[in-house]
């Protein structure tokens, strides 16, 4: 799931300062999971952002919207109207959701209310992790199931680095090191001899390294057509 | 012979062999490395110098080293893997080798977070393991990671560091082998302080004919100061400094003696216990901004 | 909107009375709204509050965590307390006229139901003042007469026209009602007729009937008794009678009956009441013969072999030779009531069959015996069958589905919190005078018996649609009920949920909501408090158990049942109307009624600090208070 995080309300106001009719778009899916951009964060935002126009004498109509998903045209399109209505979109999206509904309404501006931190989950706290790259080449079959590209904080593929102590990162005593886990993984599923293998230095080309990805999952006539519109 | 350097041939040779560290300086003043050099000069078989340490920035290692060789020392250039990529590194590489540089050490290396850029986006392309064996290609099959044939073989005598004390620690011998199988030829480790816990982990080198494959050479550095006992002892991680040494200092204080003096005799009391450890073929000597000790601790340990 | 599931109190109430309702409002210190709310099935809560047999509380889900809610006495509280709240009648006329015939509760309740659908309604009642038993037998140490006025009164408020001392078939013939212009005619009068034996006498000085008796009591007469009265009867009204005779100064009153004390028809708690006030009960004894002349000397009675045959009917036997003397000089026959049909000539029988065109019959005259609450269900469905015969709309029911019994699992995490028990005047005190018994709530203690209740069936509910099975409920929960359904989405089982509503105002999709308006509630009270003050408090009314309210003048106050239910949302939307400041009320330590609500009130205390001071406030104005004074 893609982990989001508010941006810090100042910053957002900056954003906003010129615009006097906005539509503030949650989005329905995972940044609602990631309490970032819910129904329920649009209509706290939305309260703040009155709340500060008052406090600043700034006159200012805000509108808030919850589509399921801003990723998907269709239900960017259902939002038309509102997004008509408004001088700007201030999208709670994932940047993929920022990004979709501004390519669905020309000449609109859309500004993105939330950080989009990562791909990660948490456990039942509220505590998010980052745990996939996306690098488009996974290699969680050889590392125990943990990915050493994003849970070990320098991407070793041959790790731990010296400074993995009592479990944690060099980086941060918060950061679990990716390397001790995987050891311990590997020693728990009995394959503690899939250790020693040295891997050899990474082909990025599979990930945004290689250039942004298209995936195209048309085949046949259908596939042809796509790329010849691409 | 590998590289031809004076560190590969010293310890070829079985003589007990000793490298230094030096630092080059964070602005473009060369004199400063000429004036460590100086310190150096006569004390050690080759000097590591170091590549942005902790993450701050300095004069490049490479360019330093052609100030060193110009003095008459030998250097060990560091490589770290967090600012350049694979790209990047075996043009250093080439470099280096062109300028006559014939030891390299391979490190990962410190996290950007650590230093004066912490903004910077790391690179970590390849890890120290990879970057081992990208130069032991260089060297043994002139090829380029790409497989691009060179037709002409890089001279280099690689290194790399291992920590014994960091975690998990059983699995430090098995990395050590890893960097075995890369192809690493001499091995710097982290200081070492706590000697139980290192000859641990010779134990299991030897174990695994490690010792054999590798030239095993001791990290020791000579503590300035009581506070710097224990900084290293609680901030570095990977590091042991065990509460003995700590005592031992604040006896020394307390008897109103040098204190310096007491932090070279705790290295050179190191040396001699690590030196005894089979296996263990030279010592590399980390005074942090504290070179003038490496004399005094190399004639101390009876090492010249 | 009818609701999907309803709480069992309200289902064992034969009228459906809202009983959460209006105990979630004096729970929150609106005692008219709690008048109001009870007021919407129950058109004699005041009078209720005092004589119902309150099924309510049989089934109340605390009894077994600790005891019922005292609902009756609550619902007293809320007509003492919140009697002065008005409602105007806004239906649409219709123009149709109805005439009722009998101002007792069935009667009122009916004629009521019917102007509230817009008809013109008449009531014609004999006595001179309209509420049948309520306002004519009923003693009034159990019933105090300002009770029934007060109903009478928004009966009448609702626009039912009352025409008393207009008796049928003295003053008036149903035939004459029609030539009125009356469409329907309503029978609901009772069981006037109190009922006797061969064994009686008509004509002995020294023998009454209940209802002539309890009359003349209830009208400040001293009807004369001698020292020793027996009391012959075993159902409420014969109680009632027995009681008041010990009232009116008798030594000693005897009750005489066929059943066992168990199968008394009166209610046992009566049956106690009056044991503690010295009447004396002589149970499975039939009244066989009156002793002596006049004066009398008391009554042989014959002991009962049974009173039920094999299929429950009421069929005394008794033993051939079996006898005792019970010793008196009055006695008070109590058996039963009957209804008066001679006034309706030969077409009784077809009235009573309900073969009469735009004649209909409700409540005790029509259905027999009962109490209060039943005569008024019966009128409610009197209204609903005249309003169809004069609309022909058929009125559509909601099906609701009734919460079962708290499960094990939930009854050890529910909190104790023992019933707030309310004065009785001790018994020798009490039969000295008709003055009332029991005490009513103080303000204080009607907010803490109301905050018992554990609003069933009022807790959180999922909309399927906006539900995207984030888990954020099943984790929030601190009673482990939300679960992911079959289908995909978070279920939450009623039976279960205990309306702490956290997960309802942690939900990022806002998609969990009350089953009852709590958050609607809230919210409008914020608008409302945001207009008029600067300084908002939300507060805990669970603080009451530990402190004695206070207002602050210039601040504005909303009451909560938990702190939890006051999201970050709702302290925003407070800043935003126009709040300057904002504290919460909070209870002290762990004492939350349910779980961990103080913990979500702490934590959003500190989010919304962090949003004032990006937008301008000071985060100070936001403090949580969790001290008590």
């Amino acid at each position: 799931m893609i982990i989001g995080e508010k941006k810090p309300l100042d910053e957002i106001l900056e954003m906003i300062s010129e615009y006097k009719k906005v539509l503030i778009a949650g989005c329905g899916t995972c940044v609602t999971i990631s309490y970032a951009g819910g129904e329920k964060e649009a209509a706290e935002l939305a309260s703040a952002i009155k709340m500060a126009d008052k406090k600043a004498g700034v006159k200012r109509e805000i509108r808030e919207l919850t589509p399921l998903r801003q990723c998907e045209v269709e239900y960017v399109r259902e939002m038309e109207d509102q997004v008509k209505w408004s001088d700007v979109v201030l999208s709670l999206a994932c940047g993929v959701g920022v990004q979709t509904m501004a390519d669905q309404f020309s000449g609109k501006r859309v500004l993105p209310g939330v950080n989009t931190m990562m791909l990660g989950s948490h456990g039942a706290d509220r505590v998010f992790k980052e745990y996939c790259g996306a690098c488009g080449d996974c290699i969680l079959d050889e590392t125990g199931g943990i990915c050493p590209i994003v849970r070990c904080s320098k991407s070793m593929l041959n790790g731990p680095c010296g400074g993995s102590s009592n479990g944690k990162c060099e980086v941060s005593p918060e950061i679990e090191c990716g390397w001790q886990l995987i050891y311990d993984k590997l020693k728990e599923l009995k394959k503690a001899e899939e250790w020693d293998v040295n891997r050899p230095p990474k082909d990025w080309r599979s990930s945004w390294h290689g250039g942004p990805r298209i995936v195209n999952k048309e085949s046949g006539k259908r596939k042809a057509e796509s790329e010849e519109r691409e | 012979m590998k590289s031809g350097s004076n560190l590969e041939k010293k310890l070829n040779s079985g003589k007990f062999a000793v490298t230094a560290e030096l630092g080059p300086p964070r602005n473009c003043d060369m004199s400063v490395v000429e004036e460590k050099a100086k310190i150096l000069k006569g004390y050690a078989d080759a000097v590591n110098i170091t590549d942005c340490q902790t993450a701050i920035v300095r004069m490049s290692s490479i360019t330093s080293a052609v100030a060193l060789m110009k003095q008459g020392l030998e250097p060990v250039i560091q490589m770290t893997c967090r600012d350049r990529n694979r790209i990047a590194i075996q043009s250093e590489i080439l470099g280096a080798a062109g300028l006559g540089v014939r030891n390299m050490l391979c490190l990962t290396g410190d996290h950007q977070k650590f230093g004066d850029h912490p903004e910077a986006k790391g690179v970590w392309d390849l890890d120290s393991i990879q970057l081992i064996a990208v130069v032991k290609k260089m060297r043994d099959e002139h090829l380029l990671s790409s497989g691009y044939d060179m037709e002409k073989p890089v001279q280099m005598f690689i290194g790399a560091a291992e920590n014994p004390f960091a975690d998990p620690f059983e699995c430090r011998a098995a990395r050590l082998e890893k960097k075995v199988e890369a192809g690493v030829d001499f091995i710097q480790t982290q200081i070492v302080y706590n000697i139980e816990k290192f000859e641990k982990w010779m134990e299991e080198v030897r174990k695994r004919g490690l010792h054999e494959r590798a030239y095993i050479t001791v990290g020791v550095t000579p503590l300035k100061s009581i506070g710097m006992a224990r900084y290293m002892k609680s901030n570095v991680p990977g590091l042991d400094v065990p509460d003995s040494y700590i005592e031992r200092l604040s006896k020394a204080k307390e008897d109103g003696k040098d204190l310096k003096q007491e932090g070279i005799q705790v290295a050179i009391d190191i040396i001699d216990r690590v030196r005894k450890i089979p296996g263990v073929k030279g010592i590399h000597i980390m005074a942090i901004e504290w070179e003038e000790a490496v004399p005094e601790i190399v004639k101390g340990a009876g090492l010249k | 909107m009818t609701r999907e599931y309803m709480p069992p109190c309200q289902a064992a109430c034969p009228i459906s009375t809202d009983v959460q309702g209006y105990l979630m409002h004096s729970a929150l210190g609106d005692f008219s709204g709690a008048y109001l709310n009870a007021r919407l099935t129950n058109p004699f809560i005041s009078s209720c509050g005092f004589i119902c047999f309150h099924p309510c509380e049989e089934k109340c889900r605390r009894e077994g965590v600790d005891r019922a809610l005292s609902v009756m006495a609550l619902k007293r509280a809320a007509s003492e307390l919140g009697r002065h709240a008005t409602v105007e009648n806004q239906a649409k006329k219709t123009g149709k006229k109805i005439a009722v015939i009998g101002g007792g509760p069935a009667g009122l309740t009916a004629a009521q139901d019917l102007c509230i659908l817009g008809h013109d309604v008449t009531v014609f009642e004999r006595e001179s003042k309209a509420g049948g038993m309520l306002s004519q037998t009923i003693p009034k140490y159990r019933l105090p007469r300002e009770a029934v006025e007060d109903d009478i009164r928004w009966i009448e408020s609702a626009g039912v026209k009352l025409k008393t001392g207009k008796e049928a078939g003295k003053d008036f013939m149903i035939e004459d009602l029609k030539n009125q212009g009356f469409e329907v005619t309503l029978i609901a009068t009772g069981l006037p007729v109190s009922r006797s034996l061969p064994v009686f006498p008509d004509e002995h000085r020294s023998i009454y009937l209940a209802l002539p008796f309890l009359k003349a009591v209830a009208n400040g007469e001293r009807p004369k008794l001698g020292d020793e009265v027996i009391v012959v009867g075993g159902g409420n009204v014969a109680i009632d009678v027995a009681r008041s005779a010990k009232r009116l100064g008798v030594k000693q009153v005897k009750l005489v009956c066929l059943e066992s004390r168990e199968e008394m028809p009166a209610h046992s708690w009566e049956i106690e009441e009056a044991a503690e006030e010295g009447i004396e009960m002589n149970c499975c004894f039939g009244p066989y013969e009156v002793m002596g002349g006049e004066p009398m000397e008391g009554l042989r009675c014959q002991a009962v072999k049974s009173v039920f045959d094999r299929d429950g009917r009421f069929n005394p036997t008794f033993f051939e030779d079996k006898f005792n003397e019970v010793g008196g000089d009055t006695i008070i026959v109590s058996i039963g009531q009957g209804r008066d049909v001679s006034w309706l000539g030969d077409s009784a029988q077809a009235v009573l069959n309900d073969e009469v065109d735009g004649v209909f019959s409700a409540g005790e005259f029509a259905v027999g015996p009962g109490g209060c609450v039943d005569a008024m269900k019966n009128g409610h469905t009197a209204a609903v069958k005249i309003d169809e015969y004069l609309t022909g709309e058929v009125m559509e029911t909601g099906d609701q589905k009734v919460l079962g019994e708290l499960p094990e699992r939930m009854r050890e995490q529910v909190k104790v919190r023992e019933r707030i028990e309310r004065d009785i005047r001790p018994a020798l005190e009490r039969i000295d005078d008709f003055d009332l018994f029991e005490a009513g709530y103080a303000q204080k203690y009607a907010c803490k018996e109301a905050l018992r209740c554990m609003s069933c069936a009022a807790g959180a509910v999922v909309d399927k649609g906006k539900c995207v099975a984030c888990l954020t409920c099943v984790r929030v929960c601190p009673y482990e009920i939300p679960k992911i359904g079959p289908e995909s989405v978070a279920v939450i089982d009623p039976e279960e949920c205990q309306a702490c509503g956290i997960c309802i105002t942690e939900c990022p999709a806002l998609a969990i909501g009350f089953r009852r308006d709590q958050e609607e509630r809230l919210f409008k009270a914020i608008e409302e408090a945001a207009s008029s003050s600067a300084g908002i408090d939300f507060y805990c009314r669970n603080r009451l158990f530990f402190e004695d309210e206070k207002t602050q003048k210039d601040r504005a106050r909303i009451n909560v049942t938990c702190i939890a239910h006051v999201s970050a949302r709702a302290i925003l939307k407070a800043y935003e109307l126009g709040a300057q400041a904002v504290t919460l009320y909070v209870c002290p330590g762990d004492e939350c009624f349910y779980k961990e609500g103080h913990e979500w009130a702490q934590d959003r205390v500190q989010n919304v600090k962090s949003v004032l001071a990006a937008a301008g406030y000071e985060p100070d104005s936001l403090t949580y208070k969790d001290e008590v004074s």
